[in-house]
């Protein structure tokens, strides 16, 4: 099941369950046309759901019999991403700064220190470098390197880890989203218009260059200390923090 | 130090909802360590059906180590939201472990009729309802965490949406069509 395939099934299947149930079938042949797999998909979908029940809804149970898992635990151990700490170009990956459905981003430094420059850097993730994903992927690179503006977080590099993974290296914000940054400072609205005004200078200079973002929300606008508000994540896929070693706010 | 026990968690916790994430690190292995200890004494008192509310740990939990007078609905979501990650990865890892333990069992085909009763087939829907959410997180990661906010967290409609920036309307659509894949998947496992 591919993301695509997925919006597919949902928006047909959606539609389908507010209908009455006599209607659903007319309804689902119209909308799948030609496309015999996409209403196997749907109608299997539909059958589950009639069928599903109280799944999920039950409480959990738990064997009594060894409970030593819950006595002795050791320290909560997350799963080591076997990336923290490598090396790729002249940076060295610190952290993941956050993680989506087709790969993560990281905290990476130069690895000279000199500059002790802070970089994002957007890898696919091993498993899911598949044409689609890495069609996908070299389209959101295209895509930044034409985008230069003061408000839009840039790209400044890009290449392939040794094992063939795309990546691409871009300025590391460091800041606060824009709607804690405005309620923590109290900003009045005029401060908070200036701000707005800005991202929507950055929107439109993407708009200019035939480029929607198509996911601007406020926790992609993230605020620097000096005031300086970056519109991040021209990916068609979100990147939100993973609960367990980052979570989402 | 002085300070009240519920001080440290509920700080870290004002802190998570101010955007820093590093808080995040250092209130993982205190909720892990309380859930874990109340999971331990839950399951010593009789349980005639074996079943344990991991929202009502969660809830449990919430309530020994965080100050409510300080903290607001939102500060509330972020921790269930982790708690709900945490709790799933101990019921899970524990479903793990005593299943490995039955090696050589015969698997049934998993049937979700309240009737069976059997450890091994009972701990093998956690197990397989794990699997089927990291299936589901791969081409849709807003359903699985919804699942898992909802399912181990106890969160409430209201309160998925809310830790989501979404409508409740819409968390409901993603519930229903995560439901019925789940289902499926689990069925074919």
């Amino acid at each position: 099941m591919t993301p695509e395939r997925w919006r597919q099934v949902e928006e047909i299947f959606q539609a389908a369950i507010d209908l009455q149930p006599e209607e659903r079938t007319p309804y689902v042949c119209k909308a799948c046309g030609d496309d015999t797999k996409l209403r196997r998909d749907v109608e299997t979908l539909l059958l589950q759901h009639d069928s599903a029940g109280d799944l999920l809804e039950k409480p959990v149970y738990v064997a009594e019999t060894d409970l030593s898992s819950f006595q002795s635990l050791p320290v909560w151990e997350e799963e080591t991403d076997p990336m923290i700490g490598r090396r790729l170009g002249t940076y060295q990956i610190e952290r993941e700064i956050g993680r989506g459905g087709m790969g993560a981003v990281y905290e990476a430094v130069r690895a000279d220190n000199e500059f002790n420059r802070r970089v994002a850097i957007k890898l696919v993730k091993r498993g899911m470098d598949t044409d689609f994903i890495l069609r996908r992927f070299r389209k959101e690179r295209q895509i930044l390197a034409a985008l230069d503006h003061p408000h839009i977080a840039g790209l400044l590099d890009g290449g392939t880890t040794d094992d063939g993974l795309p990546y691409f290296v871009m300025e590391f914000i460091a800041g606060q989203p824009i709607y804690t940054y405005c309620d923590s400072r109290k900003l009045t609205v005029a401060e908070r218009l200036k701000l707005f005004r800005a991202i929507c200078d950055a929107v439109h200079y993407a708009h200019q260059k035939q480029v929607v973002h198509r996911d601007i929300k406020p926790s992609n606008v993230l605020v620097t200390s000096e005031g300086i508000p970056k519109l991040l994540d021209f990916g068609i896929q979100t990147f939100e923090s993973r609960s367990g070693r980052r979570y989402h706010t | 130090m002085n300070a009240h026990p519920t001080d440290n968690v509920t700080q870290l916790l004002l802190e998570v909802s101010k955007g820093d994430q590093g808080a995040v690190d250092l209130l993982l292995p205190v909720i892990y360590d309380e859930l874990r200890k109340l999971a331990a004494n839950y399951l010593r008192r009789e349980r005639p059906d074996h079943t344990l509310q991991p929202t009502a740990l969660v809830h449990e939990a919430y309530l020994r180590l965080v100050d409510q007078t300080r903290v607001n609905w939102q500060n509330r979501a972020h921790f269930f939201g982790v708690a709900a990650q945490i709790m799933r990865r101990l019921l899970v890892d524990h479903a793990r472990k005593h299943n490995a333990e039955k090696r050589g069992q015969d698997f049934q085909k998993l049937s979700l009729d309240e009737n069976i009763d059997r450890a091994v087939e009972r701990s093998g829907e956690l197990i397989a309802l794990d699997d089927a959410l990291k299936a589901l997180a791969v081409f849709d990661e807003q359903k699985a965490r919804i699942i898992e906010l909802r399912y181990f967290g106890g969160l409430s409609i209201e309160e998925t949406a809310d830790i989501l920036n979404v409508t409740p309307t819409t968390i409901k659509r993603h519930w229903r069509m995560a439901k019925a894949w789940l289902y499926g998947e689990m069925q074919r496992n």
